[in-house]
């Protein structure tokens, strides 16, 4: 799934370590869902998008998921 | 973080308990098997078990007198992702080896020896199936 993780995080100058430990998951796991290895669970993805103050339609995209 | 902290309190509750529990059994086992052959092996296993409570008791000693390790130890205790890797890894493994086992069982029946390793091939077998069957009838009431 494609995220604006990487975007997001070069915005507002924060390193994958710190928002690892900011969502409480190692920073291995954010380069995965980075490079769309891994999709985050709907928890994780709701910290992640709060994290950045939006939505997580606004950091998550859903065009690829079927029935969308 | 601090029901983490209980935990690994518990822990080394348990893993004392552990230690003490397999040192006897490791005494015992080394005393009444040393003049069998390959006796020693089993007071070995214990053994074995007894430096691993030991190790935990240390690492989770460690850990809880260090706030920084505790973090980093609780957020590769629970990371998703980790978690689904094991999730993975332990379900290939068991898809595997019931796939090994069924095989061999094959080739042990079309090579008519019947025997021993076969029945406790069969045996090892059913029981896998029959647990997994049972598991997954708990966790579909659960879920």
């Amino acid at each position: 799934m494609k995220t604006r993780i990487a975007e997001l995080r070069k915005m507002n100058k924060i390193s994958q370590e710190e928002l690892a430990n900011a969502v409480g998951v190692t920073r291995q796991t954010i380069t995965s869902i980075e490079v769309e290895k891994y999709v985050a669970s709907l928890p994780l993805a709701y910290k992640i998008a709060r994290y950045f103050g939006l939505t997580i339609e606004e950091v998550f995209d859903f065009s690829d998921v079927e029935g969308m | 973080m601090e029901e983490y902290r209980r935990k690994l309190e518990k822990d080394i509750v348990w893993d004392k308990v552990i230690f003490v529990v397999f040192l006897f059994l490791a005494i015992v086992a080394f005393i009444s098997t040393a003049r069998v052959k390959w006796g020693s092996g089993i007071g070995g296993g214990f053994l074995a078990a007894c430096f691993t409570s030991a190790r935990r008791i240390k690492e989770s000693k460690e850990l809880l007198k260090n706030e920084e390790k505790l973090k980093k130890h609780y957020i590769e205790a629970h990371d998703e992702r980790l978690e689904k890797i094991r999730l993975e890894a332990n379900r290939m493994t068991l898809g595997i080896v019931l796939i090994v086992i069924s095989i061999a069982v094959v080739i042990l029946m079309l090579t008519q020896a019947m025997g021993p390793i076969l029945y406790t091939l069969l045996a090892v077998l059913i029981f896998m199936v029959v647990v997994l069957l049972i598991v997954h009838a708990v966790y579909s009431r659960l879920m």
